[in-house]
């Protein structure tokens, strides 16, 4: 061990010149740096000198701590970093992860919710097994009426139901609150349809309502586009087809610029340029007067579409029954 | 509805091809589902007359038959046709002509005869058989009298068509009929040219004056309700003559897509399709003091439908009744005992306009559906019930020789129904629609559909007519604005609405958070459909679950009280197609029913079966397991910070000591074990699964809110020990010890070892802690962690009797 600053001094330089590579020259700087380094004891000892000979002592340590921590910072730059050499196998694959995957109606679902969530919509929820009043009566579907052919019904006592849409979600919100509404409601319907490749008696809805002194059918048209170029991206249109449903008027079936041919026609959209996606429309006056609303202040647009549907155009699924298949190679693409 | 493109241009002429008729229509509202074009595939098929027939000379199958071709002279054919006698008018294709099935036609030897052509079928002329009576499709077809022998057989018959299937919505009865699409072609026509609506333009017969109506003792009508049915007309047929329709006649059947029957069903057909109104034929001398009285049905009173079933009519059925007894459900379905038969001599025709919610629900009530309810309950009108209808079936019956003549005409109710005028607000119309129309566009735009309306300032009053049956409240003059001026044509803009953050529920983002914590362990997330077989759920020993009245299938007769079943579907169905393995979990509502009250509450359940982890040269293979599952469930406790106790359960859907329940201080959360094997071996799953099944609602009631705690910034000191004790002892119990003993010091325990066999005495076993520890506010010293060490092994000696293994440092 150096007891002198200048062996020190020397010791250092010696070390630091044969030092090899950054490990070296770390390894002599806490050797001499360190908490209980060569130069960090000698800083230690300057209490116990000597009064007369402190001072000049104390300058000397401090000094060469001062070199030493120098020299080390220059061999560290002067250094010649180089690589070590690996011989690695990168085709062999990394190790296994977890793959999970939310459901591919999720991911729309979620996707959908989260464009209205941006616009300020509430996500309202209901009851899957719905009183006849909510799903029908109050919607303008009375007893009776054609339209319920529209929707063939599963029934679990006289009348109490399976909802056939979403739809009963905003009688039971706008009876619950008052004007202004900005709603939708995501969830599982039923239909007693045969399954083939495009029915399942369960499917799931998006269903929208908005409810204001001066809504219009301009401001649907408006709604429906940002919803569409949202989930389908900004060069998607939406166009307006009349149609009917008995809780809007005027009544409109909505279609959008086919997103897998950009308009242009395929096998698709059958040619056209237009996928219809579902209905939409200004809610009647019947409804609104139900829910105890005066429709000569409030007046408002709603509308209903599938997911599965927006799943199936948005990826090019073409039978509904493997969204209920639950395939592992079909979760696992989207 | 299906009808021929060559029907539509008999009823109004338009030069738009099948595709633009397609697209315009459907502009306005009128979907047709899809098209189907038949092309001319045969050639030089000509319309015969059949002159002599013989016996071919040497072959007794085949005859002779001497043809008139009109001015392309004679011809002889031979044939194995047994249907052709003389006089007969028939198709034959001449040498060098094609059938439409691809048969080249030449001159052909039988035996010594020579054959100059074939007489044709449906089939060699490429008809559609479902437009055809089973009489048209025996053997050689025969055309009417009223075809002209020599023409071209595309002259005689309107083949070479397109056939369009329109599917309206309820609201859009009117469009249910030749007459109907017609008119909305016309609606077309004068909006492109700017034009109003004229009816002038339908080529439809339709002639406006009533033929002369008695109402006395011949036939007499008498209406009760008149608010179910505003007008009733009997046409009265004598001396009725069956038979089949002329040529003419079946032609233009099969332009409507109307199968012919007989004259008096193919003339009600022809009412139905071509005008839209429903009609029936009574046995007048059935019909008791040859009188007709609409009227509501009385307590007990029942009938005999033309279907032969005896059907109990709820009291206040709308009913034809004769002076006794009711002989026709209005609108729905006539009754068997005043039914036209093959010795019926006098008919009545009934035309009529019944209010669309009589003939609904008697329809809904009784279970018929018909094609008059199907009209009646979209709206007739009831304009031409009163004018054409009734002239066009007379002239019908002349025409066609139904009966010697038209013998009374008896009427009832008020001819037209006059429909008030309504008032549309500019201001309002415009403040609904965001556009910005002037009273003169409005008026422009009713136009187009025949509605007349009259300005006054700034509002119109409008009046329908009277086959616009929907048009009842102002939003739907609106909507007509908007299908006249085009539903694009429109502006679009964004609300103009206050800036907010949308929200959602507490238990929405929950189930947002478990699918993310599920998906993040390696979970595959499924969704299968809520119904489940009864059966199923009672032979798993589940509390009953509601029932479905009208399910699709006895597979899905009821609604799931669990997730198991579906999953284990998804798990069957995945193992079937080579999978190794199948982890997953459904979010989703779950049902049941208590006293007829049905409940539906949010579950998570998780299926795990074979291979959890892949292998690869880098991961070992691991296969489900009660603890991978257990694992899982502990994840997400930890994630939500749901302080649970688990204690076992007594699941029915789990094996015995192989499950347990996990639960809050108040409520039981879930529980997780191995399915049983028998239930398994139901739902098709051979192989051990392990299940899980929580309450999404108790989890959400149970999650705690979350405020920092200090954590120890100094090393910490980890001791290992392990100890050799009884098997029966739980690794709880032990772990209790180790906590209470180790101090506040005493960070964590993890269980690293639990082994049994081995060198290891019989009924004994090792069990391995880890210990950390670490303080708050220092580094601690090995000597006193070695304290707290002895002090936890002293407790499990003394406690359990645990022998020391090991300590490790």
């Amino acid at each position: 061990m150096p007891s002198t600053i200048d062996e020190i001094r020397t010791a250092l330089e010696t070390r630091l010149t044969a030092a090899r590579d950054a490990q070296d020259v770390r390894s002599a700087q806490i050797e001499y740096l360190g908490k209980k380094g060569t130069v960090t004891a000698l800083l230690k000892q300057i209490s116990g000198v000597a009064e007369d000979q402190r001072r000049q002592f104390g300058e000397q340590v401090n000094a060469l701590k001062q070199w030493a921590a120098q020299a080390i910072e220059q061999r560290l730059s002067n250094l010649s970093f180089t690589t070590r050499r690996y011989d690695i196998d990168f085709s062999l694959p990394g190790q296994l992860m977890p793959a999970g995957k939310k459901h591919i109606l999720t991911q729309v679902e979620e996707e959908v919710e989260s464009v209205f969530l941006s616009m300020g919509f509430d996500i309202e929820e209901g009851p899957e097994i719905e009183q006849e009043y909510y799903n029908f009566e109050a919607l303008n579907i009375p007893a009776d009426h054609p339209a319920r052919d529209m929707q063939d019904t599963f029934y679990l006592a006289p009348g109490m139901l399976l909802r056939t849409h979403t739809s009963p979600i905003q009688v039971r919100t706008m009876k619950r609150e008052n004007p202004p509404i900005r709603m939708i409601a995501t969830g599982r319907c039923y239909r007693r349809d045969a399954v083939d490749a495009s029915h399942t008696p369960v499917f799931t809805q998006v269903e929208g309502l908005v409810i204001d002194k001066d809504i219009t059918f301009a401001d649907l048209k408006g709604v429906l586009q940002e919803f569409v170029r949202g989930v389908f991206g900004s060069s998607t249109n939406v166009k307006l087809l009349p149609s009917f449903f008995p809780f809007v008027e005027p009544g409109a079936e909505t279609a959008i610029s086919c997103p897998i041919c950009g308009g242009k026609g395929c096998p698709t959209c059958k040619n056209s340029g237009w996928i219809e996606m579902g209905g939409s429309g200004m809610v009647h006056q019947n409804v609104l007067q139900e829910v105890g609303y005066d429709p000569s202040i409030y007046q408002g647009f709603a509308f209903g579409w599938g997911i599965e549907r927006i799943a199936m155009i948005k990826y090019g699924i073409r039978d509904i029954r493997m969204f209920y298949d639950n395939d592992l190679d079909f979760l696992g693409q989207f | 509805m299906r009808v021929k493109l060559s029907a539509l241009h008999a009823a109004i002429d338009f030069d738009y091809t099948p595709e633009e008729l397609v697209a315009k229509l459907g502009d306005v509202g009128i979907e047709i589902e899809s098209t189907e074009r038949t092309d001319v595939l045969f050639r030089d098929v000509f319309v015969a007359r059949v002159m002599h027939t013989v016996p071919h000379p040497t072959r007794h199958r085949l005859q002779l038959i001497d043809l008139d071709l009109g001015s392309r002279g004679t011809t002889s054919v031979c044939t194995a046709a047994t249907n052709v006698r003389e006089g007969d008018i028939i198709p034959v294709v001449i040498p060098g002509g094609r059938t439409a099935d691809a048969m080249d036609i030449a001159t052909r030897m039988f035996g010594t005869v020579e054959s100059f052509g074939m007489l044709c079928s449906w089939k060699e002329l490429g008809l559609d058989s479902d437009l055809l009576s089973s009489e048209e499709k025996e053997g050689i077809l025969h055309l009417g009298s009223g075809a002209i022998v020599g023409s071209l057989f595309e002259e005689a018959w309107p083949v070479g068509d397109t056939a369009f299937e329109v599917s309206v919505t309820p609201d859009r009865g009117d469009a249910l009929s030749v007459l109907g699409l017609a008119r909305w072609i016309e609606v077309l026509k004068a909006r492109e040219a700017n034009q109003p609506f004229d009816m002038g333009d339908i080529k439809l017969p339709l002639p406006s004056a009533l033929p002369h109506a008695r109402n006395d003792g011949d036939l007499a009508v008498t209406i009760n309700n008149q608010s179910l049915c505003s007008s009733y007309i009997g046409v009265l047929v004598q001396d009725v003559a069956s038979g089949p329709s002329s040529h003419a006649f079946r032609t233009q059947l099969y332009q409507l897509c109307v199968r012919p029957v007989s004259r008096i069903v193919d003339m009600t057909n022809l009412c139905l399709k071509q005008y839209g109104q429903p009609t029936h034929a009574f046995d007048y001398d059935h019909l008791q003091e040859h009188r007709i009285i609409v009227r509501t049905s009385l307590p007990g009173e029942t009938i005999v439908t033309l279907d032969g079933v005896l059907r109990s009519l709820e009291p206040g059925t709308l009913v034809i009744a004769d002076a006794a007894v009711p002989v026709a459900v209005a609108g729905v379905m006539g009754g068997l005992a005043s039914s036209v038969t093959a010795t019926t001599t006098r008919i009545v025709f009934e035309i009529a306009h019944f209010a669309p919610r009589a003939v609904a629900h008697a329809s809904r009530h009784l279970g018929i559906k018909s094609d008059a309810a199907y009209l009646y309950e979209r709206g007739t009108d009831p304009g031409l019930t009163v004018s054409a209808v009734p002239s066009v079936l007379s002239a019908l019956v002349r025409e066609q020789c139904l009966g010697s003549y038209v013998s009374r005409v008896a009427s009832a109710g008020i001819p037209v129904p006059s429909k008030l005028p309504l008032s549309l607000d500019l201001d309002r119309v415009n403040g609904y629609l965001g556009s910005n129309l002037d009273t003169a566009d409005m008026q422009r735009l009713f136009g187009y559909e025949g509605i007349a309306s009259r300005v006054t300032g700034t509002t119109l009053s409008v009046i329908p007519p009277s086959f616009r049956g929907d048009l009842t409240s102002w939003p739907e003059y609106v909507e007509e604005i908007v299908r006249m001026e085009g539903y694009n044509e429109f502006p679009s803009h964004t609300p103009n609405l206050v800036l907010r953050r949308g929200s959602e529920s507490p238990l929405k983002t929950l189930c947002k958070r478990l699918r993310q914590i599920l998906v993040g362990i390696g979970l595959v997330e499924s969704r299968t459909v809520s119904f489940v077989r009864e059966s199923t759920v009672t032979a798993m020993g589940l509390p009953p679950a509601p029932l479905l009245l009208n399910p699709l299938t006895v597979d899905w007769d009821a609604l799931r009280p669990t997730m198991a079943v579906g999953l284990a579907g998804a798990a069957v169905r995945n193992l079937s197609r080579g999978r190794e393995g199948f982890a997953s979990f459904e979010i989703g509502k779950t049902f049941s029913v208590s006293d007829h009250s049905f409940d539906e509450e949010t579950k998570l359940g998780i299926l795990l079966v074979g291979r959890w982890q892949d292998t690869n040269w880098t991961t070992p293979t691991i296969n489900s397991s009660i603890f991978v599952l257990k694992g899982i469930i502990e994840s997400v406790l930890r994630d939500l910070h749901v302080p649970c106790n688990v204690v076992s359960s007594d699941s029915a859907i789990l094996e015995t000591g192989a499950g347990v329940l996990f639960s809050s201080e108040t409520t039981a959360l879930g529980t997780l074990g191995i399915l049983r094997h028998d239930v398994g071996v139901l739902l098709g799953l051979e192989r051990e699964a392990f299940y899980a099944e929580f309450s999404v609602d108790a989890l959400l009631k149970n999650i705690p809110t979350i405020s920092f705690k200090e954590f120890s910034r100094f090393p910490s000191v980890r001791r290992d020990i392990a100890v050799l004790v009884d098997s029966g002892m739980t690794a709880g119990q032990l772990q209790a010890i180790v906590a209470e003993h180790g101090g506040p010091l005493l960070k964590a325990i993890v269980v690293f070892d639990n082994f049994q066999g081995g060198g290891l005495p019989a009924g004994k076993k090792s069990v391995g802690f880890s210990m950390e520890f670490a303080s708050p506010d220092r580094t601690l010293f090995g000597e006193e962690v070695d304290v707290l060490v002895n002090s936890v092994e002293a407790a499990l000696a003394t406690h359990v009797g645990g022998i020391l293994r090991r300590t490790r440092v």
